[in-house]
């Protein structure tokens, strides 16, 4: 092998524990928000709004995780 | 566990590619050639190299699918890492700063060894990939067409060990010959 110092510092990383992805203060903080506004913009439509914007946060969520 | 030598390319990477140094031992030596032919410069082969293998475990440490043919995967990163190089007249250290990997320290010698596979070809890249056991009776046994009981006596081990080096050999150079295509 040539460049061994690569190969061990490479398996080294391979064999750390990987990072868990979370999601920032700043994103959960911008969901609620638009949530919130969602909501009161149309109370009328509470119900329905309120389970769309619950059904698209949820789909945004699971993707960022 | 099935041994390093006889699982493919993309097994390797599976699960995350827990197993990528087994997989940087295998190409190492393909993708420097490569990188000293394209740069002409052992010091920076070396960097990009590095480079490279660094992208590749942080895409598969983040999960990203397996292709189908890892090693053209890998020198398609290479190829994407030069042209980068050449754009920004520096080689990056991207992938390795993100896996917090220590900077890599060569030796004149490391570097004079790297620089030592420019006219090195593909075949010989192959056939140096293998085991010294497997290396030396394909050698003996292809090259210098002796019999399996002169290599066994050369050796000095059994022809039925010889036989199973050489067919594991001829196996493996196969398997890389139709990873490379």
């Amino acid at each position: 092998m040539l460049l061994p110092e690569l190969h061990d510092e490479l398996a080294r990383v391979a064999a750390s524990p990987r990072p868990v992805r979370r999601l920032s203060g700043l994103t959960v903080s911008a969901f609620t928000a638009a949530l919130v506004a969602l909501l009161f913009a149309a109370p009328a439509a509470h119900a329905q709004l309120t389970e769309l914007a619950v059904n698209v946060a949820s789909s945004h969520l699971r993707g960022l995780l | 566990m099935p041994r390093a030598d006889l699982v493919s390319d993309a097994e390797l990477l599976h699960d995350h590619g827990t197993q990528f140094g087994d997989f940087y031992a295998r190409h190492e030596r393909r993708l420097l050639a490569y990188l000293v032919r394209r740069t002409g410069r052992g010091e920076v082969a070396a960097d990009l190299s590095a480079e490279v293998f660094a992208a590749a475990l942080a895409a598969c440490r983040r999960g990203a699918p397996i292709p189908d043919v890892p090693v053209a995967w890998l020198f398609a990163i290479a190829n994407h890492k030069l042209a980068d190089g050449v754009r920004r007249a520096r080689v990056e250290d991207n992938a390795r700063r993100k896996l917090q990997m220590r900077a890599l320290e060569l030796t004149r010698g490391q570097v004079s060894e790297i620089e030592g596979l420019y006219g090195e070809s593909e075949v010989d890249s192959l056939v140096r990939g293998l085991s010294a056991d497997q290396r030396q009776a394909v050698l003996a046994y292809v090259v210098d067409e002796c019999a399996y009981s002169d290599i066994a006596a050369g050796l000095q081990c059994s022809e039925s060990v010889v036989r199973k080096r050489v067919s594991r050999g001829l196996a493996r150079l196969r398997l890389r010959l139709e990873e490379a295509r």
